[in-house]
């Protein structure tokens, strides 16, 4: 019995840990076993041509070189530029940058990307989606619409409801 | 002894469904049943939603024969909010409405009601002088901690509707605290940005009250926020900060948030508040009242 759904999350997530600790092992002995295998029947192995080129793709698994801090840093970074009008600086730094930063960056801001493996375009799109996000609540720019309108209707005397 | 005036608290939000109604129960709930605080509070929308949620058995879907009758007979005998705001703004010398039990609905020992009426729909259109109503709030506070039959409160809880009445004015020109609930989305929280930056322009002249934002339905994994809802109270947290600094008001994000949990939907109707998230308000409460010193 559990007290609490947390309680009952942790054990679960204690449990799918401990599967995947012994499927790995299961997978490192069925390897060694399908190497000895290999070596005494080599032809019955035809190696499979996809295997290689997609070993030497950067993987967006692969573990990201940035820490949780220093992925908020560049964030509000990018928000900076954003909201100085530096846009295709923004997005040239997203484009440059390593696909699992970009991933585990995109994971920070908790982007909502269904998929297991969302491609570059997703995840760039993604971090777009929260700069954008950032600006819009910034009061500074709410401020200045309002004061726009402002403006509007002093320099434009046509368009305010009360004409003398 | 000298009496000490309870801590009056008035929950708003432009956006409905953010939680208002919700959290505005189940904090009065928590703090009348878990501590010996003894606490009154409001409905001030005309829609009604906290007054029919009390009012409603959960078993049965009817009407609790205890609040329906008290009910009738506060109508009856013209014992309501709206009633009370008539004889307030009626051109008498004194604001003649006494207030007793027939007034003030006793859902537990020490937890107390002023129910919503449709006439509060009415009210707008009658009702022409705003600063005729805005000491409305704080009198009629002021006659019930006079009243030697009705016994002191430690805490008044206001749930006001989703939009600016005169009696959501009236409100926050005497309240200590505005609580504003937040949800972890991109509309909830522009509606934050909007209040901070219009408050000051819908009280002025007067003093604007401190304006404490929290998160609400906050979806968690493990013990802590999802990255999305950190998201997201990082945002409001700068959105809050900038309005502090632009339109020179008090306000401030609060750490505590209150999880997402389906359990919270039956809270009002009989199902009382979820025990897990019993300490989700007992935190919330801690920082409103370090809040107000
Ligand atoms: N912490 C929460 N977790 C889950 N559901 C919630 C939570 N807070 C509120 N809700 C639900 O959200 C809906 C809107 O809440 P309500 O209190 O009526 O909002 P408001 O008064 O701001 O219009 C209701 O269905 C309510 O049960
Ligand atoms: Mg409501």
């Amino acid at each position: 019995m559990f007290r609490t759904p947390e309680e009952e999350t942790r054990e679960l997530a204690k449990e799918i840990r401990e599967l995947k600790d012994i499927l790995r092992e299961i997978s490192r002995k069925l390897g060694q076993i399908e190497g000895r295998v290999k070596r005494v029947f080599p032809t019955a192995f035809p190696s499979l041509p996809s295997q290689g080129v997609r070993t030497s793709v950067p993987k967006i698994n692969n573990p990201p070189t940035i820490s949780s801090q220093e992925a908020l840093n560049i964030y509000d970074e990018l928000v900076k530029m954003a909201k100085e009008g530096r846009k295709d600086e923004v997005q040239r730094r997203l484009e440059t940058m390593g696909l699992p930063d970009l991933a585990f960056l995109s994971r920070e801001l908790g982007v909502p990307v269904g998929k297991n493996k969302p491609s570059r375009k997703v995840l760039l799109n993604g971090v777009l989606g929260r700069i954008s996000e950032s600006m819009m609540l910034s009061t500074s720019n709410l401020r200045e619409r309002i004061n726009n309108q402002q403006d509007i209707e002093k320099t434009n005397p046509d368009i305010s409801p009360e004409k003398p | 002894m000298p009496d000490k005036s309870p801590k009056t608290i008035a929950t708003i939000n432009f956006k409905g469904g953010v939680g208002k109604t919700t959290v505005t129960w189940c904090l009065g709930d928590v703090l009348s049943s878990t501590s010996n605080m003894r606490g009154l509070m409001f409905d001030l929308d005309a829609q009604m939603s906290l007054t029919q949620a009390i009012a409603l058995n959960e078993a049965t879907g009817f009407l609790q024969e205890r609040f329906g009758k008290w009910y009738e007979t506060a109508r009856q005998r013209k014992k309501t909010i709206f009633d009370a705001l008539d004889a307030f703004t009626k051109p008498m010398p004194h604001f003649d409405f006494p207030v007793g039990f027939d007034f003030i609905y006793q859902i537990t020992k020490n937890f107390h009601f002023i129910p919503s009426v449709e006439d509060l729909y009415w009210q707008e259109l009658e009702v022409f002088d705003r600063d005729g109503v805005r000491g409305f709030i704080g009198r009629l506070l002021g006659k019930i901690s006079n009243n030697r039959q009705i016994p002191p409160y430690d805490f008044v809880l206001f749930d006001c509707p989703p939009s600016f009445t005169l009696l959501s004015y009236s409100v926050l020109s005497c309240c200590d605290l505005v609580l504003i609930p937040v949800n972890p989305d991109f509309f909830a929280s522009r509606g934050v940005a909007l209040i901070l930056n219009s408050l000051r322009l819908r009280i002025e002249p007067h003093p604007l009250p401190k304006i404490g934002i929290f998160m609400n339905k906050a979806k968690t994994w493990g013990n802590s926020p999802t990255k999305e809802v950190q998201f997201y109270m990082r945002e409001v947290q700068k959105v809050c900060d900038e309005a502090a600094k632009s339109q020179a008001i008090d306000a401030r994000f609060f750490k505590s948030y209150i999880r997402e949990r389906v359990g919270i939907k039956r809270a009002i109707t009989g199902g009382g508040v979820p025990p897990e998230m019993i300490s989700d308000f007992q935190d919330l409460w801690r920082e409103c009242v370090e809040f107000l010193g």
